[in-house]
């Protein structure tokens, strides 16, 4: 409607979208900075890296920051694997019960966490796997795996069998063939799907802090949460702890915002 | 091509027709059963089985997290009492606002964003971050800037003003306020995926609009709508399964306070199960989110996802 078009008032509502965006994450910046607690941050008050130093040497925030990138790595890892061998057999056999299995993942894709939550608790509880990194890695993977396996399908559909064939008639195996022709091809994608499930681990809360609140077994969100309740209202400090939480998704959206970005619009729109 | 090269590249093929005994057959008819297991394991195992259990657990009492002998349907009774129909409405609420605003705040600048603005991939950039920060993040965050005490937000109005503000203690303005927090956070996500969807729309067609003599609305009305409709449902529908299942946003922000404002369904299946240590209660309350939800789903599934495959096979 407007591509062809600029005129002043966009640029306004650009202006207030990105400040809106923007500004209350750089207000929580500076009372991150800010040591005096209280007050309008920035307020004659000087700034210093102490908030940061007393997260992470004084509290078990490291630890928390540890636990969730060894989880967050992990689930990544399962998860792509299992969506790439599901997805394959999807893509390119023809079986009986292939679309039905593909609308049985995506309508349990949609299943909402928290009615399962409960249950999951009490089956964990009974095989004593509270507070472990497996059961949470068990339960983001499943979580996040119907979702990848249609994504990567998709990617994989895109990818023509012409070439594969050919591998295949010189007498590489399925498996040689996967490797050695459709991987470098599927890359890119894998990378994105790589890096949603790994943007969703890291800020997820409810399933972590239900089944992993032990102090030493926290993510890095519960730890911020039981912040309050551990050390008091201590906003600096939880703002530095809050900074320090946004750093990897940040790091890696800086670098691979391309991919990012078309892995999150192929997923949901086809 | 010489005669070498010919018989090793038939020769792998026909080797592998020589082998093809019945158990190399049925292993053959077995390999995309084998490779989707893994997938099934996880989901039958994680989703599957704990919705049967959910089932069982609403239909029996229980004490703790230990099932009990079958009562009925007494496990929805709290659901049908005041405090339940505060959770239907508050959900309700939560849930439509969110979308509504979402949509209207995600589609308005993906139309501004369609212009040819400078610096626009920059402002893209922006207003992406918001989707990196995580919920207790941006609960945690706009818990600090509407704090009364030291947030900026009562600071401007007691200066400006006079006033002292404190929206998370009033039933209408905590809800207000945890629906802006959750707007803040989503649009950006909705913003990517309709923006992808003008930008497909043919210039043509604005061409020949214009041509005809169109305004800008009946543009917007008769091309840029319906060419993205299909892509705003979908978001609509993704949007509203995500704000129906959330529970971090009013657990962190608020703990469904005051006086159970923010009391959601979602909220109150976590609360029931381990504030309250009503396995029952809870599992009744999933129950209901759970068959919601399930209609939405066969909904999205039935007008949107084999309505595609139909599509693309014909």
């Amino acid at each position: 409607m407007f591509r062809d078009n600029v005129s002043p008032w966009m640029y306004v509502v650009a202006l207030i979208a990105g400040l809106g965006a923007v500004l209350p994450l750089a207000w929580l910046f500076l009372l991150s900075l800010d040591p005096t607690q209280g007050g309008v941050p920035g307020s004659g008050a000087s700034f210093t890296l102490q908030n940061y130093a007393a997260v992470l040497f004084e509290s078990l925030m490291g630890r928390y920051f540890l636990n969730a990138a060894i989880v967050a790595v992990l689930t990544v890892l399962c998860t792509l694997t299992c969506a790439c061998l599901g997805a394959y057999a999807a893509s390119r056999y023809r079986f009986r019960g292939r679309e039905l299995a593909m609308v049985g993942l995506l309508v349990a894709s949609m299943t909402p966490v928290i009615a399962v939550l409960v249950p999951l608790y009490a089956y964990a509880a009974k095989l004593q796997m509270l507070n472990t990194y497996q059961v949470l890695i068990v339960v983001f993977t499943a979580w996040q795996l119907p979702g990848t396996l249609w994504l990567v399908r998709s990617f994989l559909d895109a990818i023509p069998v012409e070439l594969e064939e050919a591998a295949l008639v010189d007498g590489c195996t399925r498996l040689g063939a996967f490797m050695r022709v459709i991987l470098p091809q599927l890359a890119p994608g894998l990378i994105a799907a790589g890096l949603i499930v790994f943007v969703y681990v890291w800020n997820e809360f409810i399933i972590a802090v239900s089944l992993a609140s032990k102090q030493e077994m926290r993510l890095i969100s519960v730890g911020l949460y039981f912040y309050l309740s551990d050390f008091g209202i201590e906003w600096g400090k939880i703002a530095a702890g809050a900074i320090i939480s946004i750093l990897p998704p940040a790091v890696l959206f800086l670098f691979l915002q391309r991919q990012l970005i078309h892995g999150l619009s192929a997923g949901a729109v086809k | 091509m010489g005669k070498g090269a010919q018989r090793l590249m038939t020769m792998p093929a026909a080797r592998r027709v020589a082998e093809r005994g019945p158990l190399r057959k049925l292993l053959e008819a077995a390999q995309p059963y084998l490779l989707l297991a893994p997938a099934a394991v996880f989901v039958l195992g994680i989703t599957v089985y704990p919705i049967i259990q959910l089932f069982y657990v609403a239909f029996h009492s229980t004490n703790y997290f230990q099932v009990g002998a079958f009562n009925g349907v007494a496990n929805f009774a709290p659901l049908f009492s005041a405090s339940g129909a505060k959770s239907f409405l508050a959900s309700a609420i939560f849930v439509i606002a969110s979308d509504i605003l979402t949509l209207a705040l995600a589609l308005f600048l993906a139309l501004v964003m369609e212009a040819p603005l400078r610096g626009r991939g920059l402002l893209r950039t922006l207003i992406m971050v918001p989707w990196l920060v995580s919920l207790v993040v941006t609960a945690l965050l706009w818990q600090a800037l509407l704090d009364p005490n030291f947030g900026p937000i009562a600071h401007l109005t007691l200066s400006v003003f006079g006033w002292t503000v404190a929206p998370l203690g009033d039933e209408t303005t905590a809800m207000m306020a945890m629906i802006m927090a959750n707007v803040w956070r989503s649009y950006p996500f909705a913003l990517v995926l309709i923006l992808a969807a003008l930008q497909s729309i043919p210039s043509e067609l604005y061409e020949a609009a214009r041509l005809d003599g169109a305004s800008r609305w009946a543009e917007f009305r008769y091309i840029a709508l319906p060419m993205a409709g299909r892509t705003i449902a979908v978001v609509l529908i993704l949007l509203t399964f995500e704000y129906f299942a959330l529970v971090t946003l009013p657990f962190v922000m608020t703990s469904g306070g005051p006086n159970e404002a923010t009391y959601v369904l979602s909220l109150r299946i976590w609360r029931e199960a381990f504030t309250n240590y009503h396995f029952g209660y809870s599992a009744a309350t999933g129950v209901v989110v759970f068959l919601l939800n399930l209609a939405l789903s066969v909904f999205y599934i039935r007008h949107f996802v084999l309505k595609d495959a139909q599509r693309v096979s014909r």
